[in-house]
């Protein structure tokens, strides 16, 4: 058999393959660049960017919970200036697409931000993070319909680089908010972002996070994010990237069975930096063992 | 950096609760500093599932040792590991005691398992002849005491504080720090601590009054280790700073004491 063609599209862009590093656990992709072969991951989406530098959350910031892992960080970063002089050049480097992850206050945030990437030759994509649940206001733009098709009409109106927003799972129906934002002209949606969780210490009776409530992700989330990503496929055209919990090549073609296009990895580049490698040679072997010509025969493949 | 495989040579309980490894990995001890940490993946399911941070213990060409606590679930895994089992290692990270030129006087305190990774520094101190190490052993009981005999074995002076008594002195390590430091006149050693956090705030205090250069290393939930996820952040002086990436080891005029 040949070589089976996993390349994936999403909007405009075109992935060597469809695993991608997940925004906030991968650093700018320089982090890991002794330990992982960049050059072999679909794409790395990059840590939240914002307008103006952001100290993040007071710590402790994470614990691991039962199968999972609870974060409060706040999306500390050092605001979009700093990140295109001091991030993106190594970017340039590497074969792994690169995805710029935003994130912002009002909509003016988001769009000036985007604004500011559309001119970086080096940016692929952009993803939307309307949805992160630990900064004051993060996630009220993906609870609303009407609020995350403003973001998104307003940063497709900034760029002419492909646009993914990222959904919260922290909603009561996420396929119609996933819907609201293909009609603004999303190039595709990905989801889920953490569920918003918490911990308590018993002996000091406080919480365990300095945030009080944090995200929790790994595979204590996997069997709902599958179920959420399978809901939206359902109900979208744009390309679904699916993730939560992703630990193995099994997990992501699960999520790609369900009617994703691609899958991020998140945590799991924690617990093995060369995980995202490893997914991309196991869903290589499951095609050749299939019989799998083209990738996209598998996304959405689900027999009901 | 690098993500290996290495080899258990032994795994024995030294004190009731407490483990010593010994691990034949040379590539990663070839590149490690006192004071450089590693994580281990302790399980090879999802529970645990974050790796688990150790200071290097000791250092040699081959290999490395930690020594841990058993305190959860990670550690109770590692502890149940046989020699001749591999271990994924992730390291060295971090980055590491720096040991100023020209200095002659040093004092290591360590308090409770704190002590694992200052007896690699002591060693690499006392391989210097001219200079002057002294060690101050924080404990619960004389049950739990760490490393006494390894320090002795180095040649150094090494001081007791127990909290029950039942060795050395009973009070803190750093009632013994405040004390060894008053006895002889400007004597001003470099000061160098791992333990529990207020020990080391306190240690800051003491290196403040008699404006000694003070280094400590900070333990904080781990989950990259690289500087990627931004979870293990300290609050310093200058903003908040992260222990995998900044530190382990800060100077500790840089943190609020």
């Amino acid at each position: 058999m040949l070589k089976p063609d996993m390349k994936v599209r999403i909007g405009g862009l075109e992935l060597r393959n469809p695993v991608m590093a997940a925004s906030g656990t991968f650093g700018s992709g320089e982090e890991y660049k002794d330990i992982t072969d960049l050059d072999r991951i679909g794409a790395i989406v990059t840590k939240s960017v914002t307008l103006k530098p952001r100290e993040g959350n007071p710590p402790p910031r994470l614990v691991e919970t039962p199968s999972g892992v609870l974060n409060a960080i706040g999306i500390q970063n050092d605001g979009i200036d700093a990140f295109i002089k001091d991030k993106l050049p190594f970017l340039g480097k590497i074969k792994a697409a690169v995805v710029v992850s935003i994130a912002g206050h009002s909509l003016e945030d988001y769009s000036t931000v985007a604004s500011r990437l559309d001119r970086e030759k080096k940016v692929d994509a952009i993803e939307v993070n309307i949805s992160c649940p630990n900064v004051k206001g993060g996630m009220e733009f993906s609870r609303d319909p009407g609020l995350a098709s403003g973001v998104t009409r307003e940063v497709k109106r900034a760029t002419r680089k492909p646009v993914i927003i990222k959904l919260s799972p922290n909603v009561g129906d996420i396929a119609s908010i996933a819907s609201a934002v293909e009609e603004s002209g999303a190039d595709a949606v990905s989801l889920v972002n953490t569920f918003a969780g918490m911990a308590v210490d018993i002996e000091s009776c406080m919480p365990v996070l300095g945030n009080i409530t944090g995200g929790l992700s790994g595979p204590a989330i996997r069997p709902i994010a599958l179920r959420m990503v399978w809901e939206t496929a359902k109900k979208v055209r744009i390309p679904v990237i699916g993730m939560g919990g992703i630990m193995g090549p099994e997990d992501a073609l699960e999520f790609m069975i369900a009617g994703a296009s691609a899958v991020q990895v998140g945590t799991a580049n924690f617990v093995d930096p060369g995980i995202a490698v490893g997914i991309v040679d196991g869903i290589e072997k499951y095609m050749r063992r299939k019989k799998v010509k083209r990738i996209k025969e598998i996304t959405g493949c689900l027999k009901i | 950096m690098q993500h290996k495989k290495g080899r258990i040579i032994s795994n024995k309980e030294v004190k009731p609760g407490y483990y010593l490894m010994a691990v034949h990995c040379p590539s990663v001890a070839k590149t490690a500093k006192p004071g450089q940490f590693l994580t281990i993946r302790c399980s090879g399911s999802t529970e645990p599932l974050l790796r688990r941070p150790f200071g290097f213990h000791r250092i040699s060409a081959l290999g490395f040792e930690i020594l841990y606590e058993v305190v959860g679930k990670g550690t109770k895994a590692l502890s149940r590991m046989k020699p001749s089992d591999t271990v994924d290692i992730l390291g060295p990270l971090g980055n590491g005691f720096s040991i100023p030129a020209g200095k002659r006087d040093f004092v290591i305190i360590a308090g409770g398992i704190g002590v694992a990774p200052l007896t690699a520094l002591a060693e690499e101190l006392a391989r210097d002849k001219k200079k002057n190490v002294s060690v101050i052993i924080g404990s619960r009981s004389k049950r739990t005491l760490l490393c006494r005999e390894h320090f002795e074995g180095l040649g150094l002076k090494t001081m007791i504080a127990t909290d029950d008594g039942s060795c050395g002195k009973k009070c803190f390590a750093t009632d013994v720090l405040d004390e060894f430091l008053a006895i002889k006149r400007a004597f001003a050693p470099t000061l160098y601590a791992c333990g529990p956090e207020p020990m080391i705030r306190a240690v800051g205090r003491v290196a403040k009054k008699r404006g000694l250069k003070a280094y400590a290393s900070f333990e904080e939930n781990i989950a990259c280790g690289v500087g990627a996820c931004l979870g293990c952040a300290l609050r310093t002086k200058n903003g908040y700073k992260l222990v995998c990436k900044d530190g382990p080891v800060f100077d500790l005029k840089e943190i609020i004491c």
